[in-house]
């Protein structure tokens, strides 16, 4: 069990380390001169030096990466070139948006994927079971910014009940916030839904095969109890497996989705820093990714190696 | 049942491919057959581009007043013109040659790299087994759209740069789909009967492991150019992918966005035709894959 505990911290703190490596590399590898941006053509040379030494820059890498790991450390991520606010102040505005979006999509995933799963493996064989097969296979097939423009053109008309863009907050308007994030959330489900149906409808089947439903099925139980309180529960583990991975990838990779419905989320500050040039913002904005990233996953792999044994036994062999 | 451990160190994809292969799914055969059709005629006409009649032969600047915002299905202009004045269709046929190239490139030196990587942890186990597995571990755990949008828009927007990005990323799964294939075929009795006769490891990965590992990774290359296609039209559709001069599907997607309302069909078109051909490859991989792999006896 420790083994297996120790083995996960070593690898997330290996990731989170390589991963802040890459964010203060990336302005390193910045063909040109960074501080270009901010000072112009005509900035004197002792000021050009200031700015490199106040964005780490200055120096070999490593002694570099070492300050800006500790300032990082300290919630110092430096200022926005346009308007000297913190970055760590954006940083933490967008997280908001980003959560949410997050909690919204998976809960649209789950909701339809186990009434899909269930029914599908309830109906194997069946029409609906290959039409449904279909359906989830062009879902996987179709990427979330090809979707939500599809739903925008469809969906959002003008004068309609769905907006195409927009986030207001959740403490300010409850109803336009819930009414602006359907479609989004909606766009941002569609292809973990398909995966989740589609690992429960597995799973079901096998589970349908048990001695045990027979003897339920043969006492005459009706099916949907049958389904939902005896087969449904020994199916899920897969399930919410991929569904509590899929957290970090769910705010991290909700980008483009956050870029065509205008939410003012993570992966939309990253994708306009770099069109605003705003460096050091983006810097912050992948640390903050691979942050979450790690640190969810781990929290999923701590949490199954004490919830399953086969886990972590396994784990402590290998 | 053994399977739901392992799959815990992967990515929730992985786990899926394991759990989905134990049930094979059936595909209508006329559904694989139509995605054949469409990936052949998709192919053909991005390798003949050129030569084709139908199209016109610089899609980026050949502007054309009489076809600007044309609805689709006209004889002029079969999927329509654009805000500028071009021709969808031909654009779309110009841009298949970018998404085929790079997913083609991209698995190609996927396959290479993971191949060799793969085989060699799978095969001699021991220390390569666990310096392999552990970068491949490391590498999975990354948020990969996000580290490919740093690599882009930091260090270059050219072809090869966004190939080399694709293929660090695309390493970690081939390369642990070739592990897990390696050690059940390097169990098997030819592999056996070979060492006995006394094989080096060199001739035995090359001559008894490879030709049989090879059909697996083929067929997991479908489902990774599909992924590719995706990817590729993510980052030109956020502006961070290919620069403008090449056609790209992503490009003129995210180009239609500011006539969305009226003109709709400059984004439904090469959105169609994208999500036609990776779902075309997506049928054919699974259905190539429920053949081939044996990863779930792997692990």
């Amino acid at each position: 069990m420790f083994r297996f505990l120790r083995a996960r911290l070593y690898r997330a703190l290996l990731v989170l380390l390589v991963g802040s490596l890459f964010a203060y590399m990336l302005l390193r590898l910045l063909p040109g001169d960074p501080t270009l941006v901010k000072l112009g053509a005509n900035g004197t040379q002792e000021a050009r030096d200031a700015l490199l030494r106040q964005w780490k820059l200055d120096g070999p890498w490593y002694s570099g990466y070492v300050r800006w790991l500790g300032g990082a450390i300290h919630g110092d991520l430096g200022k926005s070139f346009a308007n000297n606010t913190p970055i760590t102040t954006r940083l933490r505005q967008t997280l908001i948006p980003s959560f949410q979006l997050m909690i919204y999509a998976q809960v649209v995933a789950l909701t339809v994927a186990v009434m899909l799963g269930v029914l599908q493996a309830y109906l194997r064989g069946t029409r609906f079971d290959k039409v449904m097969n279909g359906v989830t296979s062009v879902l996987i097939s179709a990427p979330p910014f090809v979707l939500g423009l599809w739903l925008q053109i469809w969906v959002a008309r003008k004068g309609g009940f769905f907006k195409a863009t927009g986030y207001v907050p959740f403490s300010e308007d409850l109803w336009q916030h819930f009414k602006l994030m359907i479609l989004p959330a909606v766009t941002l489900a569609a292809g973990p839904l398909a995966t989740y149906a589609r690992l429960l409808r597995t799973d079901m089947i096998a589970t349908l095969q048990e001695d045990y439903i027979l003897m339920a099925k043969s006492k005459g139980l009706r099916p949907s109890y049958l389904l939902f309180r005896h087969g449904l529960k020994p199916s899920l583990f897969s399930l919410i497996t991929s569904a509590g991975l899929n957290i970090g990838a769910l705010i991290g990779g909700a980008v483009a989705v956050e870029s065509t419905f205008a939410i003012p989320g993570l992966g939309r500050l990253i994708v306009g820093s770099i069109l605003e040039r705003e460096y050091l913002q983006v810097q912050a904005g992948f640390l903050a990714v691979v942050l979450i990233f790690v640190v969810s996953n781990l929290a999923v792999e701590l949490l199954y190696g004490v919830l399953d044994p086969r886990i972590r036994h396994a784990r402590s062999i290998g | 049942m053994a399977t739901t451990a392992p799959s815990l160190t992967g990515t929730a994809a992985a786990s899926s491919e394991a759990k989905a292969n134990r049930v094979p799914r059936r595909f209508p055969p006329v559904l694989l057959y139509l995605a054949v059709f469409w990936i052949a005629l998709v192919v053909l006409m991005a390798i003949f581009a050129d030569w084709l009649p139908f199209i016109k032969h610089d899609p980026i600047n050949d502007r054309t007043a009489a076809i600007s915002r044309m609805k689709p299905f006209h004889a002029k202009a079969w999927f329509g013109g654009d805000q500028n004045g071009r021709d969808i269709f031909s654009y779309t046929v110009y841009g298949a040659r970018a998404s085929l190239l790079i997913g083609l490139a991209t698995s190609f030196f996927g396959i290479v790299l993971g191949g060799t990587f793969g085989m060699l942890a799978g095969y001699l186990k021991g220390r390569w087994d666990t310096v392999i597995s552990g970068i491949a571990d490391v590498l999975l755990a990354f948020p990969a759209l996000i580290l490919l949008i740093g690599i882009t828009s930091f260090w270059g927007r050219e072809v090869y740069k966004i190939v080399i990005a694709l293929t660090i990323l695309s390493l970690a799964p081939l390369t642990r789909l070739v592990r897990a294939n390696t050690l059940v075929y390097a169990e098997r009795e030819f592999v056996q009967a070979a060492r006995a006769l006394g094989a080096k490891p060199g001739r035995i990965v090359f001559r008894e492991i490879l030709p049989n590992v090879m059909p697996v990774m083929l067929s997991f290359s479908f489902l990774v150019i599909a992924i590719i296609i995706v990817v590729e039209g993510t980052l030109s559709f956020l502006g961070v992918g290919l620069k403008a001069n090449i056609p790209s599907w992503g490009t003129m997607i995210t180009q239609g966005r500011v006539d969305l309302r009226r003109n709709p069909h400059i984004v439904m078109m090469p959105s169609l035709v994208l999500v036609t051909t990776v779902l075309s490859l997506n049928v054919i991989g699974e259905r190539l894959r429920g053949k081939f792999d044996v990863r779930d006896a792997a692990v």
